[in-house]
């Protein structure tokens, strides 16, 4: 007799728990709605939970390199441009000079062609970007080349002044300096002159550039070094020629000597001209990989967030179909409580 | 038959009736209580002439058993998932900001940025922030994972003084049954309150019921120890204040024996208490034990070694992380409990502790030369900076006591802890929706079956009226008669 009744408590009930289950679903329902994203990530991920947190930080890693290789790129346009002007300035230099050997060598002309053309170097070769010197490799702090004037030129120009004196027996402005020959001068350009821009020399007295040259990220797996410095030895040549024409224009050097001296400088600056070029085929690589690695991380940040949205995204049209349902499901509940509220024999009796 | 007679029977079943309405109005009353069980009466004859309501009370010993069993079941899940779901938003929930693996990642980037122009000071002093903001959330990680055992503790002790206390109304409830079985009667309130007693002890441990003779009731917990038999035990409980790296919680005995912890050797593993102590001695423990992992591995990954080419080189020292036993750096994959807490950035390559955040471009933070990597001290060195980003990925020895495996890079093992917290975390949800489904599914059949329903009731209630009705006609009838004899006479 008991099998046709149910408990009354159990049946009002029953309404009470369901509509619960339905709000708390509905909750859950609209807080994907909002986010795009599961509810409770972890709890839905379970063991792949570090997955998604990884791919967030990927992508935000990507966009950070993404943005380095931007400043990169400015970065090697800057010594790219330098690079161009101090091959100009060279390429000026050797017309200038092509025209003037071979007629009478005026001191002050020969002066004045060095000075134009240390100038350009000293311009173009301290360029900087970010107030870092770019030709200075890791030593970013430091000028690439000295100025042409103060203490450091002083110095250097005493070193020259010591390696004439050791050569020849004589001081530059001694008057036995006329006499120097044009074999004799070529000697001395070849070997004590040339020794002073070798390695050790170079960054002692010209240059506070370094041999390492920056190294920086351009993709999740790559790492370049800057190629270009001002210890290549394009820079080290063109220095060299204006720093020959400077020193000799003024000394009592015969014009001769100083016809040798102006050959020199312009067989210099022509290899200079050529290594010059060499480095810049060389940053040019490197500009190539950098593009080359922007457009694949774009590719990759696509991929990446594809697989995070596949992860813990969610189909904004299911879900919004769910919600409605959900919405249906409870207003029906609500309807039949309030019915079934209502059903009793008490209002009948 | 005489009038006479007919007057007793009549009188008879207003008794009878007034009983059975009695019933009927209790049922009534009990319909909105969860816990009443439905009275059944039954008119049934007693002797020649009159009948007897006959009252019992509905019971299905088996809905019942499954009831308290899914109960203590749902109990041990929800205490391990409210536990985890707790660490998870410790963590900073859906979007992990304090979760180690997350604070590593932030590191990373940071040190990409200096590496990318390692010639500037602020990039580098983001990085040690980094760092520094680092070392405190795992610092704090592990106080707050400490706070949730001692309040897991806490949680026992509160529970286990709550069982004792319901064994004792359980006591009371089963001595008033036990008496009046005795003496041939029975006392349905006060099994309704044993029987609701039951319930609630099993959602604090698992408990099967034996009954006996007397309508007497036995409570075995899960494991097999006596809860309850004729007089309730004593579980005891004493709680541990202050939780530090090394505490082991006490365990809960019965009557002296431990029914939880290594000492036990059947645990109970139902009810809310064996979730909390599961909690306070594996789940958060575990989570501990990764922290301090990470926290040493950190240490190893950020150490400097001898860069100056002398064989042997000087052994590694500390470099941006360390800790109490700095500047040495903790041997290879071995737990060092407790280290989490002192774990910290190093004070001489933080600018805010005044120390020199360059350091961290060019090595020898420990302030040994041998140890710098920058030997030109150019500020465009990225090298140091690129080899730390590398060796966060690059494998190193952890300790397979944390439970997660002993190879590993520091990433991937902040990755494993999350990923094993939440396959937990994940888990216990699951079953806690599950179990909580069932539950309420076996408990809504249980009152389904033996709730009174008021309809039923009602018209119960309107049977009654016409036969006391009758009666009470009956005896007007029988009195006419009798008057009408008497006024013959």
């Amino acid at each position: 007799m008991k099998l046709d009744f149910v408990g009354t408590y159990a049946f009002n009930r029953s309404l009470q728990v369901n509509s619960a289950g339905l709000q708390r679903e509905l909750s859950k329902v609209q807080t994907e709605l909002a986010t795009g994203r599961v509810a409770d990530i972890g709890s839905a991920l379970g063991y792949q939970t570090s997955r998604s947190v990884n791919l967030e930080a990927q992508i935000d890693l990507f966009d950070q390199i993404k943005s380095f290789n931007g400043v990169l790129t400015n970065r090697l346009t800057t010594m790219q441009d330098a690079m161009n002007s101090i091959v100009d300035g060279a390429n000026g230099f050797m017309g200038e000079m092509g025209a003037a050997i071979g007629g009478h060598m005026d001191r002050s002309v020969l002066q004045g062609f060095g000075d134009k053309l240390l100038g350009t170097v000293t311009q173009f070769a301290n360029a900087t970007f970010n107030g870092e010197y770019v030709f200075s490799g890791v030593n970013t702090d430091v000028k690439a080349v000295i100025d042409f004037q103060g203490a450091d030129w002083d110095a250097a120009k005493q070193e020259i002044e010591d390696a004439f004196q050791a050569h020849f027996g004589f001081a530059s402005s001694d008057a036995q300096a006329a006499t120097i020959t044009k074999t004799d001068m070529e000697t001395f350009i070849d070997g004590p002159y040339a020794d002073l821009f070798n390695d050790t020399n170079w960054n002692q007295m010209w240059s506070g550039a370094s041999d390492r040259g920056v190294r920086s990220r351009i993709s999740s797996r790559e790492i370049v070094e800057n190629p270009v410095t001002a210890n290549d030895a394009g820079f080290r040549k063109v220095v060299s020629a204006g720093v020959l024409l400077q020193f000799m224009a003024g000394t009592s050097a015969g014009g001769n000597a100083l016809n040798a001296a102006a050959e020199s400088a312009m067989t210099q600056s022509a290899n200079g001209l050529n290594d010059l070029a060499n480095s810049q085929g060389r940053l040019g690589v490197i500009e190539q990989r950098v593009s080359d690695a922007q457009d694949r991380i774009a590719i990759q940040k696509n991929l990446l967030n594809e697989q995070l949205n596949s992860l813990i995204g969610v189909d904004q049209y299911e879900v919004a179909t769910r919600l409605n349902q959900l919405v249906i499901n409870l207003e029906a509940s609500y309807a039949a409580s309030s019915k079934i509220q209502s059903l009793s024999l008490m209002n009948y009796l | 038959m005489g009038l006479t007679d007919a007057l007793r029977t009549s009188t008879n079943s207003l008794s009878t009736y007034s009983n059975v309405l009695s019933t009927v109005s209790r049922n009534i009353t009990g319909v909105n209580n969860a816990d009443y069980s439905r009275r059944n009466v039954e008119i049934g004859s007693d002797s020649l002439y009159s009948t007897k309501a006959l009252v019992t009370r509905e019971v299905n010993i088996s809905v019942f058993k499954a009831s308290i069993d899914a109960s203590s079941k749902l109990a041990t899940t929800q205490a391990m998932a409210d536990g985890l779901n707790q660490i998870a938003t410790l963590q900073g929930g859906d979007n992990f900001i304090f979760a180690p693996t997350t604070m590593l990642q932030t590191l990373r980037q940071s040190l990409e940025l200096a590496a990318a122009d390692p010639s500037s000071e602020m990039a580098l002093s983001l990085s040690v922030g980094n760092a520094r903001e680092f070392a405190s959330a795992i610092n704090t990680s592990y106080q707050q994972l400490l706070n949730e055992r001692q309040n897991a503790d806490a949680s026992i002790a509160s529970n286990v003084t709550k069982l004792n206390e319901l064994l004792d109304r359980f006591n009371e409830a089963n001595s008033k049954v036990v008496i009046a079985a005795q003496s041939g009667g029975n006392d349905f309130t006060s099994e309704d309150t044993r029987d609701a007693l039951v319930s609630q002890i099993s959602e604090l441990v698992g408990v099967s019921v034996l009954r006996r003779d007397n309508n007497d009731m036995m409570l075995v917990a899960s494991n097999g120890a006596v809860l309850f038999d004729r007089q309730p035990r004593a579980v005891n409980f004493e709680q541990t204040r202050i939780y530090g790296a090394n505490t082991t919680g006490n365990a809960i005995t019965i009557d002296g024996v431990p029914i939880t912890g290594d000492g036990a050797g059947f645990p109970v593993t139902t009810g809310a208490l064996a979730g909390q102590v599961s909690l306070r001695d594996k789940v958060i423990v575990d989570q501990l034990k990764q922290l301090d992992e990470i926290a040493r591995g950190a240490i190893e990954v950020f150490a400097e070694t001898d860069q100056s080419g002398n064989i042997p080189g000087k052994s590694p020292m500390a470099g941006l992380f360390t800790w109490n036993g700095g500047p040495a750096v903790p041997a290879s994959g071995s737990l060092v409990s407790g280290i989490a807490m002192s774990f910290r950035v190093n004070e001489l390559v933080d600018p805010q502790a005044g120390g020199d955040a360059k350091l961290l471009r060019d090595g020898g933070i420990n302030g040994d030369a041998d140890y710098v990597a920058n030997s030109t001290g150019g500020p465009g060195f990225s090298d140091r900076l690129f080899e730390l980003i590398a060796n966060m990925d690059g494998n190193i020895q952890f300790d397979a006591a944390a439970g997660l495996g002993s190879s590993y890079s520091l990433t991937g093992f902040a990755d494993a802890s999350l990923d094993s917290l939440h396959t937990l975390r994940s888990e216990m949800n699951d079953r806690a929706t599950y179990q909580g489904d069932l539950a309420t599914h076996v408990r809504q059949t249980l009152r389904e079956q033996t709730g009174p329903n008021l309809d039923f009731e009602m018209s119960a209630l309107l049977q009654v009226e016409r036969a006391y009705q009758a009666s009470a006609k009956v005896m007007s009838a029988v009195d006419s008669l009798l008057g009408r004899l008497l006024d013959a006479v």
